[in-house]
């Protein structure tokens, strides 16, 4: 009898120690980052992050541009002192006109004795970099990187880009069709004009009408009277840089 | 009167032949019964090791699946992440279970050979289940990395296009507005805390530099403008080194 009773005191007790859970060290996390990598978001999002290009405030222009003037006044057609900046070349999107044409005819603006030379500003092209950059770029591809700050319309001026439409460097803009200019002078008009932008100008209105536009006048849209020009006018001659 | 004794004498008998008997018969039934548990206990820990591999390769598999199911437009981030945590945490769950003997049959890890199967199956259940305790604290971190990343997403957006002063303002009220939501976020771990202070911190740094462009504008200062530039390119270029420090 005192087997049996020992017996079922062994099974109940082996029962127990049978229920008891089993319970480890708490483990450390494993190494998952490369199999969870592919759902973080973070990283890209924080790779774009960049901030917007300032355009300058008007005031600032005025300010600078009141500054540049006395020297400009010196002398009409003498700069009281010259300085060099340097561009370089870039394409954006589908091109279809040629680069280096595009280079050359733009090279042939800014040296032309009628450009911001008399202001004492002088071009000189380099391989890459420099102070700005002369973009060719397919409309869309302006509209896509800088909207609603530039459109696919028009050309456009983004801190070190001065951005030229290859639509309207095709095709000059319908005004500018219809007041009868030709498409070289329409090519000046749009570098000088975006150039000067880079310069430090800002948009100018026209003076009074049949007076020669300012090249700061926005021509591609609408000359407000003025006969076209694709040179700045003697009160445009300054640098702000 | 003889006759009565002679009865009493045959029930005694009887009697002391029943109990015996009885006795008898209780042994061999509590011997079988003895029998049969050992049969069961030996059978249950036959099985106890291809239970367990089992349990830990279907387990795993499920796990890898999950995770190698490709995200997609019907499949998004977000619905994956969901999937890897109730998959983690199943198995965090069922490897509570995993090591556990028959029932009846614990007592045999008193024995060498059942004890060195038990810490054999605590050692590869305890892999598999620091994995998916691992793989479930990601998907928290990850999920909360994923709404910081959503709210600067849309900071991003609705200044992106403040290059002229009359929209400064309005790019100032969308970083503050972000630093607001992210303030209200709740953080899943340390390393998570870590991250919103640090995001915070950059965040308010944005907010701040675009109220300082916004003031300099007003009062029309041309020296103090060029620092509020400098400070608010600085300002994007520190929050877009948030992960490398």
């Amino acid at each position: 009898m005192k087997q049996g009773i020992l017996l079922v005191s062994v099974i109940v007790g082996a029962l127990v120690l049978g229920m008891v859970s089993i319970s480890g060290a708490k483990p450390q996390p494993g190494d998952t980052k490369g199999a969870m990598g592919e759902l973080r978001l973070l990283p890209e999002v924080l790779s774009e992050v960049k901030a917007p290009t300032i355009n300058q405030p008007q005031w600032l222009i005025d300010k600078q541009a009141a500054a540049a003037r006395p020297v400009q006044s010196q002398s009409a057609t003498q700069p009281a002192s010259t300085k060099t900046f340097t561009y370089s070349i870039q394409a954006w999107g589908k091109v279809a006109v040629d680069k280096g044409e595009f280079g050359r005819q733009a090279a042939a603006t800014l040296s032309d004795n009628r450009g911001w030379l008399r202001a004492g500003a002088r071009f000189s092209e380099v391989a890459s970099g420099g102070d700005f950059i002369l973009v060719i770029s397919e409309a869309s591809e302006l509209a896509r990187r800088y909207a609603p700050g530039c459109s696919a319309e028009y050309s456009c001026r983004v801190g070190p880009y001065v951005i030229i439409n290859q639509d309207r460097w095709v095709g000059a803009t319908p005004s500018w069709n219809n007041a009868g200019g030709n498409l070289r002078d329409y090519r000046h008009m749009v570098i000088n004009h975006e150039i000067g932008h880079w310069l430090g100008h800002g948009h100018a209105g026209c003076s009074s009408p049949g007076q020669p536009a300012p090249v700061m006048l926005q021509q591609s849209i609408d000359l407000q009277g003025c006969d076209f020009n694709p040179w700045p006018l003697q009160n445009e001659l300054w640098v702000g840089r | 009167m003889g006759g009565a004794l002679g009865m009493k004498k045959s029930f005694k008998l009887t009697k002391k032949l029943t109990t015996r008997r009885i006795f008898i018969l209780g042994l061999v039934a509590a011997a079988l019964g003895i029998g049969v548990y050992l049969g069961y206990s030996w059978l249950a820990w036959e099985s106890y090791e291809t239970k367990y591999k089992d349990y830990e390769k279907q387990t795993r598999s499920s796990l890898e699946k999950t995770l190698q199911h490709q995200v997609s437009k019907q499949y998004s981030v977000k619905d994956k992440l969901l999937d890897v945590r109730r998959q983690s945490l199943m198995a965090i769950e069922s490897s509570r279970e995993a090591c556990r003997p028959q029932p009846a049959t614990g007592w045999l890890t008193a024995v060498q050979t059942y004890a060195d199967k038990q810490r054999a199956c605590q050692k590869v259940v305890g892999e598999l289940r620091r994995w998916a305790e691992g793989l479930y604290d990601s998907s928290l971190d990850i999920e909360f990395e994923n709404n910081l990343a959503n709210i600067v997403t849309a900071a991003i957006s609705k200044s992106k296009s403040a290059q002229d002063p009359d929209d400064w303002a309005s790019a100032q009220a969308a970083w503050a507005d972000a630093a607001s939501q992210l303030a209200e976020l709740s953080t899943p771990s340390d390393k998570s805390e870590q991250l919103k202070s640090r995001a915070g911190t950059l965040i308010d740094k944005i907010e701040a530099a675009w109220r300082g462009l916004v003031d300099v504008n007003e009062v029309e200062d041309e020296a103090k403008y060029s620092q509020a530039i400098e400070k608010l390119e600085q300002s994007y270029l520190d929050l877009q080194a948030l992960l490398d420090s």
